[in-house]
């Protein structure tokens, strides 16, 4: 699904991200983890697009994603408030995704009624704008509305922070069964090691923009994950 | 305390600027010293002046008379270019400084302000030529204290009009029915106004009246701050009511129709999108601003052609200007959506055309008044289709300063939405039909010119395809130097 190949990212002479490569196959999932500033989402920005890369590319079902917009047929993603059109409902917010997917109208209202249990009763015919709701629950909505239109990629920068613990866990079952699918492959970030082992076929570790460790869930112990993070002397 | 307050002020000026922002300082500047000379110019020479001029009237009582209408014009001027109190107080509020230390602060910076300043380098040079003149250098030096009161005392009411939208509306209305009656010659203000500034001159302990209103205007604003110094109040804009709009009568746009929907919610639910929109469709007046209609009445060709510029790309240039700032604070959502660059663009570009199309039939009712300006404008509308909605669009790929879609300071004086690069690019808007017209004219008089902008306007549809894809080169070009400058300020 995902190829890496001779990354590297540099702003203002200090290398931030270098990942010499990575093969992410269909229907895995990955955890993303690190500390901060160790280059996670720079890899996600440029994943999408969103930043140049000082050299190397990312190729995205074999083309690479800065010479082709192709990939943003398949690719669901939400980082943060800069991906939520303030001014909607979310209602509206669905709709415009949603169509933007390719889903029809009804679609669009099936959907936001399967995934209602991710809101908790908080989003949903609110009478509010999105920009008027609390963090945790603006997040909610990008999160849901990443999975619209059946995506074969979805990137999801620390879905985990800011949720209220109801909403984790309902996250996680979500992403669990879209899991079991091999039909998505799903990239997560997280600070959050239990999460990030829960949901995740494969746990990528990254410091300071270089990738230190790469290991198959039911390969390892969450032991020894924390264990590598409690040493930290990568 | 304040020690440590000033401190933080001086670093957020200097670290604060951004490149965008030389153009801007160097202009506000040149704009200070221009009138700076101006006013000390006027000081040196107001006295001997009018001695001359009106050898049987008072320096004094002359200048207090027409200081009305100087001061209607400072108000408005401080209504559109003065920067009022923002700071960022939230991480103020929770240390310990007391609120009235952190409220009379920030207001009293503002008053650091060239505008209650610059108007000291004409009453000093004018007192003192007064004096030499040998008035009662008293009575003088109290004159132009008073009048130097009222002067600070607009800078609060400036302050209190933004807060109190009643203020506003009342100076507003004030002023107009003003204005009106002295348009017309019913009645003249200034004769009743001017003793507001003599009586100080006459009667010295008046001097009393603008120290109370000062006194008042400073506690009421202080006043005002204190009480709202509190995050739900001064952080979050009040949270109004929504309803969904489906609009589906939008949908037979096709994929467009989303962000055709989209753009029609920004304008209806953002006060700067609002406003902006609103001053469009003033835009659509502005032929009885410039020019005479009635018997006997002849405009200049030039001037017609002006005019139907204006009214049919008013939404063009103050709209599609800002295209795409308007969707600054989710690019990044643009940008990873299962959307082409390219149908994002030409979403933007139908937006642009659809609200030139409806300028341009709204302004059918100048038929009435100018059939050649009738023609004129849908010769200038099926143009600024044509050939100007390409060229916003061209000059909205080098325009990267973020929109704050809920600020409504005032559409003027948005300090970020002056770029040297898009003024450049907009020019060719403005001077192409212009230049245009002129060749036309040249050949075949008046219908040369308008069959000139109604070819090259038809041309430009059928070259859309070239069009699109040189912009969208651009914009592919500049697409992560925009992402980060949107984030930057953000």
């Amino acid at each position: 699904m995902i190829t890496v190949e001779k990354l590297t990212k540099v702003y203002n002479q200090k290398q931030v991200l270098n990942i010499d490569s990575l093969v992410i196959p269909k229907g895995q999932s990955i955890g993303l983890v690190g500390n901060n500033g160790a280059g996670k989402t720079t890899f996600f920005s440029l994943l999408l697009d969103l930043i140049k890369p000082t050299s190397g590319q990312i190729l995205s079902k074999g083309i690479a994603v800065n010479e082709s917009e192709e990939w943003k047929n398949y690719t669901g993603s939400f980082f943060d408030d800069s991906f939520l059109i303030g001014y909607l409902t979310p209602e509206e917010y669905f709709l415009f995704v949603g169509e933007l997917r390719g889903m029809n109208k009804q679609q669009i209202f099936d959907y936001i009624k399967e995934h209602e249990y991710l809101f908790n009763g908080e989003v949903l015919n609110q009478k509010k704008f999105i920009r008027d709701f609390s963090k945790g629950n603006q997040k909610k909505v990008g999160i849901a509305a990443a999975f619209m239109g059946d995506p074969e990629l979805v990137i999801l920068d620390e879905p985990f922070a800011n949720l209220d613990p109801t909403t984790q866990i309902r996250l996680k079952e979500l992403v669990k069964q879209k899991m079991k699918s091999s039909e998505i492959t799903i990239v997560i970030s997280s600070h959050d090691l239990q999460h990030t082992f829960e949901v995740s076929d494969r746990i990528i570790a990254l410091d300071k923009g270089l990738l230190v460790k790469d290991v198959l869930t039911r390969e390892s112990t969450f032991q020894e994950l924390e264990s590598f993070f409690a040493t930290e002397s990568v | 305390m304040h020690k440590a307050l000033v401190a933080l002020e001086k670093k957020r000026v200097k670290r604060g600027t951004k490149k965008l922002d030389v153009w801007v300082t160097i202009f506000k500047w040149l704009g200070i010293v221009y009138f700076g000379f101006l006013f000390l110019a006027l000081g040196f020479g107001a006295y001997p002046l009018i001695n001359e001029s009106f050898p049987d009237e008072n320096p004094v009582n002359f200048i207090s008379r027409y200081l009305t209408y100087y001061f209607v014009v400072e108000l408005v001027m401080r209504f559109l270019m003065q920067k009022l109190p923002t700071a960022n107080i939230k991480p103020l509020l929770t240390l310990n400084i007391p609120r009235k230390k952190i409220v009379s602060f920030f207001v009293g910076k503002t008053f650091f302000s060239p505008f209650n300043f610059i108007q000291l380098l004409f009453l000093v040079p004018f007192a003192i030529a007064c004096i030499m003149n040998e008035e009662n250098s008293a009575q003088i030096i109290l004159w132009i204290t008073g009048t130097y009161l009222y002067i600070c005392c607009m800078h609060f009411v400036n302050i209190l009009s933004e807060s109190y939208k009643k203020v506003f509306y009342s100076i507003v209305v004030f002023f107009i029915l003003g204005g009106f009656l002295q348009y017309y010659n019913l009645f003249d203000v200034t004769i009743y106004t001017q003793y507001v500034f003599l009586s100080v001159y006459h009667y010295p302990f008046l001097i009393i009246i603008p120290l109370l209103l000062l006194g008042i205007l400073s506690y009421a604003t202080h006043r005002y701050y204190l009480s709202n110094l509190y995050l739900d109040n001064l952080m979050t804009a009040k949270v109004e009511e929504a309803k969904t709009q489906e609009m589906s009568w939008l949908d037979r746009f096709g994929t467009h129709a989303l962000f055709l929907k989209n753009d029609i919610r920004l304008i209806i639910r953002n006060k700067r999108a609002k406003t902006t929109v609103l001053l469009s469709v003033l835009f659509l007046f502005y032929g009885f601003l410039l020019l005479r209609f009635g018997e006997g009445e002849t405009n200049s060709i030039y001037s017609l052609v002006f005019v139907a510029f204006f009214v049919s790309g008013g939404f063009l240039m103050l709209y599609g200007q800002y295209v795409p700032s308007w969707d600054s604070s989710y690019y990044p959502l643009m940008m990873t959506q299962n959307i082409t660059y390219k149908n994002y663009l030409k979403s933007k570009w139908l937006i642009i055309a659809l609200g030139t199309l409806l300028s341009t039939l709204f302004c059918f009712f100048y038929a009435f008044f100018d059939m050649n300006l009738f023609y004129l404008i849908i010769a200038m509308g099926i143009f600024n289709v044509g050939i100007n909605g390409y060229v916003v669009l061209w000059g909205g790929a080098y325009m990267k300063s973020p929109m704050d879609l809920t600020a409504n300071k005032n559409v003027f004086g948005d300090k970020n939405a002056f770029n040297l690069k898009v003024m450049l690019i907009s020019l060719p808007k403005v001077i192409l039909p212009i230049i245009l017209f002129v060749i036309g004219n040249l050949i075949y008089a008046f219908w040369g010119g308008i069959a000139v902008l109604v070819l090259v306007g038809i041309a430009g549809m059928f070259f859309q395809k070239q069009a699109f894809g040189y912009i969208e080169k651009i914009y592919k070009k500049e697409k992560y130097d925009t992402l980060k400058s949107f984030k930057e300020n953000n």
